[in-house]
């Protein structure tokens, strides 16, 4: 399989969705989006099982991609409208996913550093990445985590809300190494599954940035750049299990 | 044409995965780790302590399969 056809395909479908949606001026919360949500959802959650399953129990990129696919599945049942209409149990689900989302980078970034590779990436340039991934993620996140934070006394939905905040900055911030373990690897295999799952993260981190333009762009436009990012970095995820699962395949059986 | 190191050779397989500098890192970092020798100096018999080193780094990030088909395959080489 072609790891360069797998960084295209999202940006492709997304760029496609993006016009459809924009030519059928869908409000938001149209059912077409609903669909593209669940449809897209559900190949990230496969797709980063399909990442986990070259590796063995006991190995931290298992749970890393595991984690990941458990996330998105939660996310899909968001989209069942039995479980949409109980707002604790679209509440819970969110509130894991934003969990499992945080914590699979934290695992895989470091099982990286574990394995002794943590040389290849110069320590000053992984700080001021991070610092500054981390400066964007508060800009991002850090108001309505804030906002979260000050309605904890009196509304015991506010720590869902919050919980969710942190989850946000944390994974926001992980793009960082993401990104350098990819350009550290770069022309090598492992630089795809890497590379995509920072593309992925990106395209959340663009996902959070959009609702900056709320009051700026009319609500279809709105909607429309909301649900292609949501369509890219799903689409992301599920080429970056993808791709670890070819990469991770004995290269006397792969493909020619 | 020049003859390649028992590193080089290693450096060159495992940039398939890794890249050809994290690769170079990896091969010097564990030279000097489980050899205590620089990856210049890693002679042939000190070959199969280097590629058992190596194992659990390919591991993790591979997984175990494509790790000890490329490991093997090294060793086989290199012997």
């Amino acid at each position: 399989m072609r790891l360069r056809l797998l960084a295209v395909l999202p940006l492709g479908v997304a760029t496609v969705f993006l016009l459809a949606a924009l030519a059928a001026a869908a409000p938001p919360g149209a059912s077409a989006y609903r669909w593209a949500t669940l449809t897209v959802t559900l190949l990230a959650a496969a797709g980063c099982f399909a990442g986990s399953r070259p590796f063995a129990s006991g190995d931290p990129l298992r749970y890393g991609w595991l984690l990941q696919s458990w996330g998105y599945l939660l996310l899909a049942t968001r989209t069942i409208p039995a479980l949409r209409d109980i707002p604790a149990a679209a509440t819970l689900a969110v509130l894991l996913a934003n969990v499992f989302g945080a914590l699979s980078p934290v695992l895989m970034v470091r099982a990286w550093y574990g394995t002794g590779l943590g040389s290849a990436i110069p320590p000053v340039r992984r700080r001021i990445a991070v610092l500054a991934a981390l400066a964007v993620a508060l800009i991002l996140a850090g108001p309505s985590t804030s906002l979260a934070a000050a309605r904890l006394a009196g509304n015991p939905t506010a720590i869902l809300d919050l919980i969710g905040g942190v989850g946000d900055i944390v994974s926001l911030t992980l793009f960082a190494p993401l990104l350098l373990i990819a350009v550290a690897m770069r022309g090598g295999r492992l630089a795809w599954p890497w590379g995509l799952l920072a593309g992925g993260l990106f395209c959340w981190l663009l996902c959070d940035a959009v609702a900056f333009a709320d009051g700026c762009l009319p609500p279809a436009i709105l909607g429309a750049l909301s649900q292609s990012l949501r369509v890219a970095a799903c689409l992301f995820y599920a080429a970056a299990g993808v791709a670890q699962r070819e990469v991770s395949r004995p290269r006397e059986s792969a493909a020619p | 044409m020049a003859t390649l190191t028992p590193a080089q050779c290693i450096v060159a397989a495992l940039a398939v995965h890794l890249g050809p500098n994290t690769a170079q890192v990896a091969v010097k970092a564990f030279a000097e780790r489980a050899l205590g020798v620089h990856a210049e100096e890693v002679r042939l018999d000190q070959v199969p302590t280097l590629l058992q080193a190596l194992r659990p780094m390919l591991r993790t990030l591979v997984g175990q399969r494509a790790s000890d088909e490329t490991l093997e395959r090294l060793g086989r080489e290199l012997r």
